[in-house]
Parts: C-alpha cells; structure tokens; sequence
C-alpha cells in the first residue's frame, strides 16, 4: 500500500452508511449488493440475496453478470458494467476495485479508496480450496466489512474431500440407493461435482432442471464438470446407486416419487450442528460450506490488518466481541434483507 | 474413533433398521478385533465407558477458551458435549487419536486415586488427538452418555450375524448371553474361524415363538379342531425367564437382559428351567392388588435402582405358557401338548408368588370368552396353538430368527372405534413420499366458552389414502394456525377416524389418558368437529 494520509474528517464513518436499500457509498452514490431496486449498484456475487435485478446500472466481474442474466434474462440491469479482478474504476474520487472472494464463480471482494482510507467489503467468502470458484485474496485494508455467516467459534467446516469421501463410502454400503443431495444452483451443486469429480468419480451425475443452465455457464468459463445428465429422463432404474443433484424443494417431483429408498444428502455449513443436521432429514448431512468458518473469519480479520471490522449479515455479537477483545473497533451493522443464507 | 464416531454419526439420522444394519455390519467387517468387539458392546449398552463428569470438562474447556464465546457457543448449541467437541481448539499434535481398545485399557486405572488427578491431562491429550466428530463421541462414552442412537440390540446383533452366511440372527441371540466383550470367540464363529460358543450352563437367551394376528372366523374354526388348544392373550411384556446353574435372567423380546429391573423374579428355583410367559406390574392398593398399566410397566423397565418401596408398591409378575428346558433338558423340540405336561409338573414344584400358570381354556366356550375379555382379567384376546408343534416351529424358520408362524394364531379383543380431531401435523422435510410423519389427535371436552379441544396422542399418517393426505396437505395450506419447526398447529376441521387397542389411564398426561396402538382408518369429510368423540367418553373407556 502505497502510504495514505488519513484525515478523520474522512473516515469511512462520513461516507458509508447503511440505508434501507443497503449500504452506500454517498461520495460514490452507489449502493453495495443492495436489495432493492436502485440507480447504482456494485454487486459482490450472484447469490439471490446480493444480486437482485432491476438496478439502472451495475458493477461487477464479468462472470457475475453473464450469472445474473442467466438467473433474470438479458436486461436485468439498464447497464452492467464489467470489471475484471484486478482491474480499478474511478467513480466520482471513490477508487473501486475488486478481489476474489472465493465463494462462488465470479465472486469479489469490492475494494473501496475515498479520502486516504481504503475499505474492504467481502461480501460472501470463503477461504478453503474449491475448484469451481478463484481463490480469495487478502486486500489490506483499514475498514474490513465482514459477513458473519458462521460467525461463531462451533462452527468448524470440515474439509471438502473428507465429506466427498464419506459420499463415496455411502455409496459403497448402499450400491442400490439413489443419492440425492440438496443443493441450491448457484456455487454449491457444482463445487460439489467438481469435488466428486477431484475425487476420482467418473459416473454420469444426474442434474435437476433447475441446475443445468448455471452448469453450463460454469463450463463456459472453464470449469470443467465431467459427464452430466438430465434427471427428469432418467429411468428409476438408470438413477440407482447415481448420485443426484437438485434444489430442496425438488423432493415430491415424478423422479423423485419414483426412486426406491432415495438416501437424502445435504451439504452446508449448518449440518455441523446436530440438531439442525436431524431436523433437515438428511441422511448424509455433510459439512462443507460456501462460507468462511469461525477460525476463518477470524484468520482473514487479521490478515487484512483492519483496526475497524463491521459486521453485515449473520451472528454478528461473538465476532464483534472477539474483534474488541483482540483491540480492533468492531461494530454490526443492521443491514436488512440479509436472512440466514440458505446455503 | 474415527470410523466409530462415522458410524454413530450416521445411525443417528439413518430411520430404516434395514440401513442401520448395513452401517453397522459394514463398519464390523472393516474394523480388527478387539475394537470391534468393544464397539459391539457400547452399541448394546453392554459397557459403559464413564470415566468423569460434564462438570471436569467443562473445566477443561474453560481453561482453553474465552468464557463469554463459550457461554454463548453452549447458548446455540445446547449440548455440553457437542459444544466441546467444536470449540475444542485444534492442536498440531504427532499423537493419533485414542482406539476404543485404549479406552478400555484406561477404565481400571481410572478408578485408582493416583490417577484420577491425572485423568483430565489425560482426557486433553485424547481430545487434542481428536476431530470434532470424534470428540463428541469420546466426551458421550467419557460422561456415560448413550451412544446406541436409539438402535435396539437385536439390530446390532442381527448387523454381526449379517457377516456370516450361514449364522442366522436368531443363532447369534442365543449365545450372546453366554460372552463378553470384545467378543473374539462370537467374530471367529460368525467368520467360520472357530467353533459355536459354549453356552452349557449359562442363562442364555432363546428366540421366542412368535404368532400371527387372525379374524374371529379363522378362531372360531381353530377351536373346532382337537389338535388346537386355547389360552388367554395376556397384557402386559413378552418376556422369557431363565435359569441355568442357579443363576435367573429375565430377558425382553428383544433379548435385552432386564433381571437388574425385576430382582423379585431372579430368586433361583430349585431346578433350572426357561419360562415363556408374560410380565406384569401391579398396585398395591388398600383393597389389595390391581393391575397396572402399560405406563407402570414401562416405568418399572427403565429404572436403574431399585428401591423396597417399589417392590412393595409395584410388584411385577410372571404368568407362564410355555416351558422351553427343564433341569437342563432341552424340551423345544417336544409338542406343545408334553411341554404343557411339563410345565404343569414344575408349576407343582414351585411355590412362589411371583410366579403362576397360564391356564388351558375349554374351547367349547370361546366366543363367550372372547366376549367377556373387557373385564380386569388382563387379557388382551385369546390364542390358539398347535399341540403337536415344537417349539418355534421347523428348524430353518429358527435360524431366521422372529419369524411369526401360523402354530400360534392371535385372537385379539375386537379395537375400540371412534372419531377425533386432528390438531397438530408434523412434516417430513426431505421425505418423497408421504408429506407426514406425525398427527397429533385431539378429542372435545366443553369449555365455559363452548366445546373446546383437548390434546390425546400421536399417530401415523401411515393408514390414510393418497387423497386423504392430498385433502390434509390442502387444509393445512389454509387453514395453519402456528408453526413450531417442522410441526404446524391447525384449526379444527378435520375428523379423523380411529382405533385404538384400548385407552388406559395416564397421570403425566394432560387428557389424562393414553391411546395403545392407535391406528387411523380414514378421514371423516363431513362430520363437524364438534361431533367428534369428546374426552368424557374415551375416560369411561378405561377399563
Ligand atoms: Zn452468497
């Protein structure tokens, strides 16, 4: 970092607030993932919670705007302005930047410079390895604006290819049951192919409608996914002892009625819980999650060497305690719109 | 640890039996002795590995982690254990984490006091050693926790006996009570290693003859025929009493040992023998006995300790129908007809209060009998056996295991009918088929501002049509008054239609009454909730 004067009548206090359409940048007059129809935005991922269509202009990665309008149509946006990672934009004397996240395809970080003071907004991320999505990248910075997801010292994910392994194991003692793992069409189904994939297993995985668009977009831009197929014309026969992929609600579904012992899969951060795990029903619940898990959080606190951490979305009070323990100035901000992330 | 904690882990959310032995036959044929053996015994309950208490390690994590994370990480989780088992810190350690073989080889040293100041530094070591899911299995088995995940122990023994070809559940029930854990002599028959197990004067247990449920026409034609004899279908606990060279067990139907909860019925008799019979729980009232409820019952079989009071209070009973060896004779192979010979010989011999004989009935006089079942006899129907059969009927149906045959036929008292309403639903969240998992009944009572309704019991969906539950799903759409998870409360409106064995009465519960075996038979589309039975009523059914 090139040394920056720091005037405190430009501390990111003055020039970042939280509105109800989410945060802003008042210098900038834009908005940060906002959830509700707005003129600017800068978008940090395609997650339906950040990315929202009907903006008159956003910025993001190319790869989350090819996202969005394969998730809302061609014209989701009046204007979508592509930055690569990397690459910076000046907007009104605000520096805008963006850096890997690490969450899902596309996702950034969304670095801001205004008046000697440079802020980080994460965004959703993650720091473990994950083939379909490139690696988060610490930006130094003297604001970091966390998500808080797991933002609790319980909540310790598992290391993908161990959970991938006891997929695997599963798939051994019940050679006859048809696997099917709940997962949401954005980042989470293909991580999960690609981790199966890293793992050695080369059958046909079966798709549900729902996924194979974003599939696709993956492969255009250069993840590769192996053989995949379409799981409403597949045979009940064809399915058995086939791993499946499809969104939650997918369950009371003509295939699904038609599998014999279906074994109910979920992967998320969540199933780290036992109760939460029992009360999904699944019966392979796994710990691999899109999010950074407590020890990360607080690892990419540091790393960034921020003296200020704000706190968007999740279990804000231990991370903001363990921010103020550790001498940093932490604080929650009360963004609305931010439920538990279905994950 | 790690494939024992995978294994526990998973049963814990696996619901088909049929996949919970999978689970477990499969981690058997991967793991060596002795740990298998002893992971065998803590899925039976047969050893417990308690070596401390919650309150020594909740003082070790407090040594390692922030109090105020702590308490609010215990806030969400709930569970000590499982909370210790994530916040645990992890540490770079060369050491792997403990075998289930290394914990037993610490329980004797435990119980020195030398080392019991030394057990919490030990405990640290295995818990650095430790992922989270195998210190939360380590933290249950250290505390005395169960870690059987609700399997029962005839699923664990029918899980080893899936390793074998040739050595069926039923064979594996008979010598387990005759070994102990880690079971090297059990793993060397069932693999073809070694030879059966001596079990020659051990009490050990022997699979029960089973029968099956008939309709009054198949009786009424079974007490025509001489070759069938007649006796009471007795209320109350299947269970087998045994004595072999002087020592008493009394074993459940699925062959849990439950002699530590009845030690009125282990006083030996002065020769061995093995009772088929049933159990009962009694009160002891002023006026003098009376039979207790299925609740009493239960009860008595889940304590621990016993007490004289519940001895006195609670006296349990066996009424016996079936002699399976006498003065180590093995008397299976005799027809019912010389069994019952037999048995009334050694009912001559036998003065204890315990313990009475199950009378032979005339069969002229069945259906009056059937009739007259509502009184407080304690017979719940009648049953007809063969009396030329042995016991458990032809060989191979023995090495299956619980099998029922058609050599005993059940005549149970006809089931009480009546129309509740539907109060609270539960739903399957990832389940394809059925929407439900659980309906919670209720029945009318009159309230000061009107009829009002009153919780009665839970039952399955499981006797409803597609589209009945089609009809349920669209009500509960429109018409769901609160959520709690998975379960929604509705507002009344759908008339179920039920039965039920019988009512009995239930002081924890607040209707005051328990529902046995209730079973739905339809849905009543155009009966107004207020017509439905009301709690009066089902309370006069109690006999
Ligand atoms: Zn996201």
């Amino acid at each position: 970092m090139t040394p920056r004067l720091r005037r405190l009548e430009n501390h990111p206090d003055q020039w970042l607030q939280v509105r109800p359409a989410g945060l802003y940048c008042v210098p900038g007059d834009f908005y940060i993932d906002p959830h509700r129809k707005v003129d600017r935005a800068v978008i940090t991922h395609g997650h339906a919670d950040h990315a929202r269509a009907g903006h008159g202009h956003v910025l993001t990665s190319p790869e989350t705007a090819a996202i969005m309008r394969v998730r809302y149509g061609k014209n989701c946006a009046g204007t979508f302005q592509e930055l690569s990672s990397g690459a910076w934009v000046d907007h009104f004397g605000v520096r805008v930047g963006l850096v890997p996240a690490g969450h899902v395809l596309g996702s950034c970080q969304i670095v801001l410079e205004f008046g000697g003071w440079r802020v980080v907004a994460s965004g959703d991320y993650k720091r473990a390895s994950d083939p379909t999505s490139a690696d988060f990248e610490v930006a130094p910075c003297d604001v970091f604006i966390t998500e808080a997801t797991f933002g609790l010292p319980v909540f310790v994910h598992e290391r993908a290819e161990d959970e991938i392994a006891k997929l695997l194991a599963s798939l051994q003692t019940f050679p006859n049951r048809t696997h099917v793992m709940a997962a949401y069409s954005l980042g989470k189904a293909q991580r999960l192919i690609a981790e199966l994939r890293a793992a050695g297993y080369d059958m046909p995985i079966y798709l549900h409608k729902a996924h194979q668009r974003l599939c696709e977009l993956y492969e255009e831009f250069g993840v590769p996914l192996g053989p995949l197929r379409r799981v409403e014309s597949a045979t009940a026969t064809a399915l058995k002892g086939g791993v499946v992929l499809a969104p939650p609600s997918a369950s009371r579904e003509g295939w699904a009625e038609a599998l014999t012992e279906p074994l109910n899969c979920a992967a998320s951060g969540w199933m780290r819980i036992r109760k939460r795990a029992q009360q999904s029903r699944a019966e392979l619940p796994l710990v691999i999650s899109d999010h950074a898990d407590w020890p990360d959080l607080i690892r990419t606190i540091h790393d960034t060497g921020a003296e200020e951490v704000w706190v968007t979305h999740g279990r804000e009070d231990a991370l903001v305690y363990y921010c103020q323990t550790q001498g940093l100035r932490g604080r929650a901000l009360a963004l609305i719109g931010r439920e538990e992330e279905p994950e | 640890m790690k494939a024992f904690s995978t294994l526990i882990d998973r049963l814990t959310v696996t619901p088909a039996p049929q996949h919970q032995i999978a689970l477990i036959s499969d981690y058997l044929r991967q793991t060596p002795d002795p740990e298998r053996g002893y992971a065998l015994a803590l899925l039976t309950g047969e050893m417990s590995l308690r070596m401390t208490r919650p309150a020594v390690i909740r003082a070790l994590v407090e040594e390692r982690t922030d109090a105020a994370l702590l308490d609010m990480s215990l806030d969400y989780v709930g569970d000590l254990a499982e909370t210790v088992s994530l916040l645990w810190p992890a540490s770079k350690t060369n050491r792997a984490a403990p075998i289930l073989s290394e914990l037993v080889e610490a329980l004797p040293q435990q119980a020195s006091r030398r080392s019991k100041a030394d057990f919490p530094a030990t405990l640290a070591g295995w818990l650095d050693a430790c992922e989270p899911s195998e210190r939360f299995t380590l933290l249950r088995l250290m505390t005395g926790g169960s870690v059987r995940a609700g399997v029962p122990t005839s699923r664990v023994k029918a899980a080893a006996a899936a390793l074998s070809a040739t050595v069926g559940t039923a064979a594996v029930e008979e010598v387990w009570h005759a070994l102990t854990p880690p079971y090297g002599d059990l793993f060397d028959w069932i693999e073809g290693l070694g030879l059966r197990p001596d079990t020659k004067g051990k009490p050990v247990f022997h699979p029960f003859m089973l029968g099956t449920e008939v309709g009054p026409e198949t009786a009424l034609n079974r007490a025509a025929d001489s070759d069938w004899l007649v006796e009471y279908l007795w209320s109350g606990a299947r269970v087998q009493w045994v004595q072999a060279g002087g020592v008493v067990r009394v074993f459940s139907r699925d062959g849990d040992d439950l002699s530590a909860a009845f030690p009125e019925l282990t006083r030996p008799l002065p020769v061995d023998a093995v009772f088929d019979g049933q159990l009962t729980v009694h009160l002891r009232t002023e006026a003098g006995t009376e039979l207790g409820t299925g609740e009493d019952l239960e009860r008595r079989m889940r304590r621990k300790t016993m007490t004289p009071a519940v001895l006195r209070d609670r006296p349990a009973r066996l009424k016996v129908f079936d002699i399976l060896a006498a003065d180590r004779e093995d008397l299976r192979n005799l027809p019912l007809r010389d069994r019952r010979e037999r048995l009334a010989e050694m009912a001559g011999i036998v003065e204890e209060q315990w313990l009475s004989l199950s009378p032979l009935l005339n069969p002229a006089s069945v259906r009056e009998l059937h009739q007259g079942l509502a009184g407080s006899i304690g017979a719940k129907g009648l049953i007809f056996k063969r009396g030329d059969r042995p016991y458990g009927g032809a060989d191979p149906a023995r090495q299956e295991g619980m099998k029922p045959g058609d050599d005993w036929l059940k005549w149970p008292r006809a089931a009480l009918r009546f129309s509740a309403v539907l109060l609270y639903v539960q739903r399957v969240a990832g389940g394809s088929r059925a929407d439900f998992s659980e309906f919670t009944l209720g029945a009318v009572t009159e309230d000061l501002d009107g009829p009002a309704l009153v919780p009665i019991g839970k039952v399955s969906p499981a006797g409803l049509a597609t589209e009945d539950l089609a009809h349920i799903n669209a009500f509960a759409k429109e018409h769901t008054r609160e959520r709690f998870g998975p379960v929604r409360s509705l507002e009344a409106g759908i008339v179920l239609d039920v039965c039920c064995e019988r009512v009995e009465r239930s002081a924890r519960r607040k209707s005051g009454l328990r529902l046995i075996t209730p079973r739905l038979l339809g849905l009543h589309q155009d009966v107004p909730w207020q017509q439905a039975v009301t709690l009066q009523s089902l309370l006069n059914l109690i006999a």
